[in-house]
C-alpha cells in the first residue's frame, strides 16, 4: 500500500493546501548525531548495568567518553579538591565527644522512638457513626429551634386570644349586643348561626330566635376572628 | 544472519528479533535496531519537543526501554508500531513532567514550546515551513501527535490506533480537525 498517495489523496479530498506543501522539517540536527547514537545508547546501557546512572553521557559524539572514566571519577575529584584546597579539613577536628556506647544503642532507641511516634502519629480514624453523629446533632438542633418557635407562636396566639377575651370581658353584653344589631347583616347572621349550631352539637336555632344579646363571649370572639376585626 | 555493525543495509525486523533473543548476537541485533529506527523515532519526538537536547534525552530513554523490554515483545503488533508507542508515551510523559516541574498550565506549556521554536537556529517567521511548525505547535498535545503521525510519518490509521490506543474513527476525526486548525492558522497568520 502506498502510504504517501493515501496521505495526499486524503488531504486533497479535504481540499487542503497541505497536500501541496513541502513536509521537510526545518530543524537542524548536530552533525554526525545519527552515526554514533547507537554507541551512546550502548554506553548508557553499560553504565546502567554497572549501577551508574549517567544522564546524557555525550551530546557531542565526536568527543566520546574514555573507558573507565566514571570508575576513576570520584578519586579524581577528591585529588583535585585537595590540590585546590590544601587546608581543607584542617582545624575541623571535632572537639566534642559522644558518650561511651552511645552509637551502639542508638539504632534500638531510634526504632523504639519511631514506633512510639507511629502510634501517636497514626492517623485518627473517625468512625462513620461519629461522622453521622455530627449531622444528627445539627438535625436535633434544627428540630429544637422549630419546636421553640412553634411553641412561642402558640403562646403568642394564646396571649392574643386571652388579651382579646380580657378586652371583651371589659365590654358589657348590652354594648356588644347593640353593636351587633347595628352592624350585623343576613350573611353575618348565617355565619353566626352555623357557628352556634356547630358548638351546640348540630342543633340549629331559628334565625328569628337568635338574639345577639344571648350569645356568649366565645361565640362572639370566634365570629369576630373569622370575619376579621381590628382592635 | 545479521550484517556487521559497519554495514548499513536495512535488516528485517524478524531477523533482529530472533538475533536479539540469542545472547551471542544480542548487542549486534540491538545496534542494528537502533540504526534502523533512530531517525524516524528522533523526528517523531522532535516534532513534539522542538529542541534537540530534549529529544536526545527522550530518545535515549526510549532505546533503553526497548532494550529492557524487547525480550518480552510478543509480536502482537509489528516492531515499528511497538517502538512508536514507547516513544509517544515517553514524549508525553516528559512533557507532563516538564509542566509539573515548572508548575505551568497547559496553555503556558504550549507557549513554552512556541518560544523554543522561535529560538531554533535558522528560525524565520516569514517562511512557510516555520509557520507550519508554529501552527502544529498550537494544536493540543494528543491532536499534535495524531497530526504528526499521519502527515509526517504517513502512518495508517489502524497502526495509529495501536500506538495511541484509540479507535480509528476517533483518530480520523482528530486528524481532520487538526488539518482544519492548521489551515486556519496559516491563513490567519
Amino acid at each position: 500500500m502506498n502510504h504517501v498517495n493515501d496521505i495526499l489523496d486524503e488531504l486533497r479530498s479535504m481540499s487542503s493546501p497541505l497536500a501541496d506543501m513541502s513536509r521537510a522539517m526545518p530543524y537542524k540536527v548536530p552533525e554526525e548525531y545519527f552515526i554514533d547514537l547507537h554507541r551512546t545508547v550502548n554506553e548508557l546501557l553499560q553504565a546502567e548495568g554497572k549501577g551508574i546512572w549517567v544522564k546524557n553521557i555525550s551530546s557531542q559524539l565526536s568527543m566520546g567518553i574514555p573507558e573507565g572514566y566514571f570508575d576513576e571519577f570520584p578519586a579524581q575529584m577528591l585529588a583535585l579538591a585537595k590540590a585546590e584546597h590544601p587546608n581543607m579539613g584542617v582545624g575541623l577536628a571535632n572537639p566534642l565527644n559522644a558518650p561511651e556506647g552511645y552509637f551502639e544503642g542508638l539504632p534500638e532507641q531510634i526504632l523504639a522512638a519511631a514506633k512510639a511516634g507511629d502510634t501517636k502519629a497514626s492517623p485518627k480514624i473517625i468512625p462513620l457513626i461519629s461522622r453521622a453523629g455530627r449531622s444528627l446533632r445539627w438535625a436535633a438542633a434544627a428540630i429544637l429551634i422549630m419546636g421553640i418557635g412553634f411553641g412561642t407562636y402558640q403562646v403568642y396566639l394564646n396571649k392574643t386570644g386571652n388579651h382579646t377575651e380580657k378586652q371583651l370581658a371589659k365590654i358589657s353584653s348590652n354594648t356588644l349586643g347593640d353593636y351587633l344589631q347595628q352592624n350585623i347583616d343576613d350573611y353575618d347572621m348565617e355565619t353566626l348561626e352555623n357557628t352556634v349550631a356547630s358548638n351546640a352539637g348540630g342543633i340549629k336555632q331559628a334565625t328569628s330566635d337568635l338574639d345577639p344579646k344571648n350569645l356568649n363571649t366565645d361565640e362572639i370572639t370566634q365570629y369576630l376572628n373569622e370575619t376579621g376585626w381590628e382592635e | 544472519m545479521l550484517p556487521q555493525m559497519h554495514e548499513t543495509i536495512q535488516v528485517d525486523d524478524q531477523v533482529i528479533l530472533s538475533s536479539f533473543k540469542d545472547e551471542r548476537t544480542r548487542d549486534t541485533a540491538f545496534t542494528q535496531l537502533v540504526k534502523k529506527y533512530q531517525e524516524r523515532l528522533y523526528w517523531h519526538i522532535r516534532r513534539m519537543l522542538v529542541e534537540h537536547e530534549d529529544t536526545n534525552d527522550v530518545l535515549q530513554n526510549v532505546f533503553i526501554k526497548v532494550w529492557k523490554n524487547l525480550g518480552d515483545f510478543r509480536e502482537e503488533s509489528n516492531l515499528y508500531t511497538w517502538m512508536y508507542r514507547i516513544a509517544t508515551n515517553e514524549t508525553l510523559t516528559w512533557l507532563d513532567q516538564q509542566k509539573r516541574r515548572s508548575s505551568i498550565s497547559v496553555a503556558d506549556g504550549e507557549s513554552d514550546l512556541s518560544n523554543k521554536l522561535v529560538a531554533q537556529k535558522g528560525f524565520d517567521a516569514n517562511k512557510l515551513e516555520w509557520k507550519l511548525q508554529q501552527a502544529i505547535q498550537a494544536l493540543p498535545e494528543k491532536q499534535r501527535v495524531v497530526f504528526n503521525l499521519r502527515y509526517y510519518d504517513e502512518m495508517p490509521y489502524e497502526e495509529m490506533a495501536t500506538v495511541l490506543d484509540t479507535s480509528v474513527g476517533a483518530l480520523k476525526a482528530s486528524y481532520h480537525h487538526a488539518v482544519k486548525k492548521v489551515e486556519a492558522y496559516l491563513v490567519g497568520n
